[in-house]
């Protein structure tokens, strides 16, 4: 019974603060509410004994993408008020595309019995062992191919941004090292002075 | 009320879910929210 209590306090947070990222006028305050909903999330994850998870969204989501989106929001300073002006024209069509995705989902959840509750687990059972597990067995192939788009990403970033600067000096080996006798000494016939 | 099953956090998921799809066509004009709401849809 406690925990159905705890269950309707961070789901009532989470919704509150998810409307609020929506309607939110400053983006500073939208990424604030997302970082309290992440929290909240987190909190609903521990219910669910997915303890790992729960940590990993506060220190990977929290720690690191919402910090970047705050970063991003600061740095760019939109103007917000000219964004806003036509917001409500678009209300009855989100408000209807919403609700009937609410009533799809819940009547697919209803249908069928999804009704268990979350299994006793024995003693000394660790979520993270388990998911090690998992994942490096079985979905190995996967996690594999998800590590390397993830580089060929990075890479992609940096290759992206990378931009050469002309206005420094620098050395360059291979030419130094492709060098010819002709590119650094030159022969000139003269004739001497006074030899006439 | 009952004991806490699947189906509260599955329901919950789902209107987590819409509330991030309202918020794709409610904020058309502003990526950066935008954005954010598509993050609210994981």
């Amino acid at each position: 019974m406690f925990e159905i209590a705890l269950f309707y306090a961070f789901a009532a947070v989470l919704v509150v603060s998810a409307i609020a990222i929506i309607t939110a006028r400053n983006p500073v305050h939208a990424v604030l509410c997302m970082v309290q909903c992440f929290f909240t999330t987190a909190a609903l994850w521990l219910l669910l004994r997915a303890e790992f998870l729960a940590i990993v969204l506060v220190l990977v989501y929290v720690g690191a993408v919402m910090v970047l989106f705050l970063f991003v929001v600061m740095t760019l300073d939109v103007n917000i008020e000219r964004l806003r002006e036509d917001i409500w024209k678009n209300l009855p069509l989100a408000l209807a595309v919403g609700g009937v995705m609410v009533l799809e989902m819940v009547a697919v959840l209803a249908n069928r019995y999804f009704g268990a509750s979350p299994a006793a687990l024995p003693p000394g059972y660790s979520n993270t062992k388990a998911l090690g597990r998992l994942l490096y067995t079985q979905y190995v192939y996967a996690f594999e191919i998800a590590g390397v788009i993830l580089l060929a990403a990075i890479v992609a970033a940096i290759a992206l941004t990378l931009r050469r600067r002309k206005d420094r000096r620098r050395q360059d080996p291979s030419e130094q090292v492709r060098v010819r006798r002709e590119q650094r000494v030159r022969l000139v016939s003269m004739t001497a002075e006074g030899d006439e | 009320m009952g004991p806490l099953t699947l189906n509260h956090f599955l329901v919950l998921g789902a209107v987590v879910f819409a509330i991030a799809v309202v918020g794709i066509f409610f904020n058309r004009r502003n990526i950066i929210i935008l954005l954010m709401a598509i993050e609210l849809m994981r």
